[in-house]
């Protein structure tokens, strides 16, 4: 079962693999060849030398699977089933929510500091993300995440800008502060 | 040579060159240390500082930031899984390992102590060949760097053991990211998609981070929720022991060699010297299976290499103008506004600078040791901070050392996508070292391969038939096909073994 489930994710590994590859070196095409020499290689050479061994690669896999992680699987899968005890029969199986929503929510907490820092600003924008951060890591107090925030991002604001020059967006606070 | 190297001392040990040698070695280990500012980052914020100094004070300023820095970047690769600069990526792999079995103190000590003795010995066998092998430098045309660059990309390749093919795979991705932004030798955009932010290419930090940093928060943040995360063993003794010192020097002393043999060669920089430098450790070592769990051994080497490279890499940078890396180019665009012009002239015009320098990279090297030793314990004990405490600090502090490098959205944004490819490369058991080295070497690797092919006007049998490229590439295949090769006899040995235990 384990071993087919990774067989499946190995070919689909190869196809997306194959596919980036197809896109690169189809890009290669736009790449413009301004005062290239004859018989000299030029700005697309080493693009597509590196398009086509990834193509082979992914088709390799594609192909192949993965024989080296099949049989890494089937040995975890051998030494799991030794350990394991007996599932508890009756146990109810959590809610997707449950078992998933926190892992997802601190992927939407880490991208969205990442993507919207700029138009936040620099203030704002990490002393949320590290006020949500406490809490979805386990702080359950929301008066300790939030004084824990905004100190650190008080240090780190003037630490970084004030002490070694990186220039620190202050985004929608700019507007307030009428910088 | 060494009546120079006297000279030099006599300058370095002046007090205010040695207050500013201390105080070069306090600022760049302290901001080294920040995950995502490396030296280069380092030096570069700090640089205006030095242009007010003379040029003898200047240089021993940006050394001993340099050498602090690079310090900082291996203290943030053992404690926290994050590498502060290319060269400390190696480190991880045992140093991390190390901190989580409670030996976070022993790592970082043996990291200061290697950089100690590697860097004596730099010192010492610059004073006494730098001069003869800087004109040997000078054989590596671009057959030979594209070789090189191959061999140390196979090399990383084949840490992968049986999985070699994963990291082909990885490797080659890494390249194809360099690939991103203005060529250099014909000025043509590629894979910028007409976004302006994209024409400088995309820096190793951007990517590191991603790859590095995110996707160890996010990791770290499951562990801890399903109360998976190893417990941070809490050790007694946080000093190293006089038997893991002896225990790791040998490591020390082969990494020390290989380090400054590839950190002479101008271009291939002190990353590429850890890489090979642990890679061959594992072959030439006892006991091979303990690299890669926690092993000492693994801290020590990487380290040794990447000091006594820093060391070496000063030949080629002072004697044909020519960095190892990033730090050491900033080091001489430093140099160039101070009105010195590195060259072959470098060791008669300049001599008594240069001296100094080498003298005060000593001198940086001993007080490192002396600042750090002390500080090993206060440093070990981030390793007790409870996860949900440091990492939405260390995830706040990568953004803004992304941000530092050019105030780009678009650097965050693939910094977050990097997060998600890594995150997923380490669930997958995809080896990640090697697409950070294949972007770091990616860009000198095609200019020496397009310079290569424009000298043989086309021709790829220029690579085969200078003799150290064809060694080079020669020995990358080896290192390529062996782990599959040695991983087909073990699996056919057990089968046998296997058979004959029925046959019975």
């Amino acid at each position: 079962m384990v071993t087919a489930k990774i067989v499946t994710r190995a070919r689909a590994e190869g196809l997306v693999i194959l596919l980036v590859a197809l896109g690169y070196v189809w890009e290669t095409r736009n790449i413009p060849t301004l005062f290239q020499s004859p018989g000299v290689p030029g700005p697309a050479a080493f693009p597509t030398v590196l398009g086509l061994v990834l193509g082979l690669a992914g088709l390799w896999r594609l192909v192949r699977g993965a024989p080296g992680d099949e049989a890494a699987a089937r040995a975890a899968q051998k030494a799991a089933g030794e350990a394991k005890e007996p599932a508890a029969a009756g146990a109810p199986a959590p809610s997707w929510l449950a078992a998933h929503g926190r892992f997802y929510a601190l992927w939407a907490v880490v991208l969205g500091f990442m993507f919207f820092m700029p138009e936040l600003g620099f203030p704002l924008g990490a002393g949320a993300a590290m006020l949500l951060m406490f809490r979805l890591l386990g702080e359950k107090r929301w008066h300790v995440s939030a004084a824990l925030s905004i100190a650190t991002t008080a240090i780190l604001y003037l630490g970084f800008s004030k002490g070694l020059g990186v220039r620190l967006p202050l985004g929608l606070l700019q507007g307030l502060l009428g910088k | 040579m060494f009546d120079h190297l006297i000279n030099g001392f006599s300058v370095a040990l002046q007090p205010l060159n040695l207050l500013i040698a201390l105080l070069g070695s306090v600022i760049g280990t302290v901001i080294g240390v920040l995950p995502g500012l490396g030296p280069t980052a380092t030096i570069a914020m700090l640089l205006p500082l030095v242009f007010t100094m003379s040029p003898v004070a200047a240089m021993i300023m940006l050394t001993s930031i340099y050498y602090g820095a690079m310090y900082g970047g291996s203290t943030t690769s053992i404690l926290v899984n994050i590498p502060g600069e290319s060269a400390s990526v190696i480190t991880t792999i045992d140093g991390h390992k190390m901190a989580m079995q409670g030996r976070a103190g022993p790592a970082l000590a043996i990291a200061a102590v290697s950089s100690f003795v590697a860097g004596t010995l730099a010192v010492v066998v610059l004073t006494m060949v730098g001069r003869p092998v800087a004109s040997l430098a000078l054989r590596f045309g671009p057959a030979e760097f594209f070789s090189l660059m191959f061999f140390g990309l196979a090399t990383v390749a084949s840490l992968a053991g049986a999985q070699v093919g994963k990291a082909i795979v990885t490797t080659v991705m890494g390249l194809m990211i360099a690939t991103v932004g203005i060529d250099l030798v014909s000025g043509a955009p590629r894979f910028t998609f007409g976004n302006p932010f994209l024409q400088d290419g995309i820096d190793f930090i951007v990517v590191a981070m991603g790859v590095f940093a995110i996707s160890e928060i996010v990791v770290t943040a499951k562990e801890v929720w399903e109360g998976t995360r190893p417990q941070v063993v809490q050790a007694g003794n946080v000093w190293l022991s006089w038997k893991d010192f002896r225990y790791s020097l040998p490591s020390i002393f082969r990494g020390s060699f290989f380090g400054f043999l590839m950190g002479m060669l101008p271009g291939a920089g002190a990353t590429l010297s850890t890489f090979v430098a642990y890679n061959v450790e594992k072959r030439l070592a006892r006991n091979p299976e303990l690299y890669g769990t926690g092993d000492i051994r693994g801290v020590a080497c990487p380290e040794a290499a990447n000091n006594a490279a820093s060391g070496a890499s000063l030949i080629p940078l002072l004697s044909l103008g020519i960095p190892g890396g990033g730090a050491t180019a900033v080091m001489l665009g430093a140099l160039m506004m101070l009105d010195i012009t590195p060259g072959p002239m470098m060791f008669d015009k300049h001599g008594a600078l240069l001296w100094a320098l080498i003298a005060s990279m000593y001198v940086g090297n001993v007080l490192l040791l002396v600042l750090n030793w002390p500080m090993v314990n206060v440093f070990a004990r981030i390793m007790s901070v409870p996860a949900r405490y440091l990492m939405p600090i260390v995830l706040v502090i990568c953004t803004v050392g992304v941000w530092s490098l050019s105030s780009s959205s678009v650097d965050l944004v693939l910094t977050g996508a990097a997060g998600v490819l890594g995150y997923y490369m380490r669930r997958q058991k995809w080896p990640i070292e090697p697409l950070v080295l294949g972007l770091i070497l990616g860009g000198r690797m095609e200019s020496s391969y397009r310079q290569a092919l424009i000298i043989s006007k086309g021709s790829p049998t220029i690579f085969f038939e200078k003799p150290i490229s064809l060694v080079l590439l020669l020995g990358a295949l080896v290192f390529l096909a062996l782990p599959p090769i040695l991983a087909r006899m073990k699996k056919g040995r057990a089968l046998v073994e296997a058979l004959e235990g029925g046959e019975a």
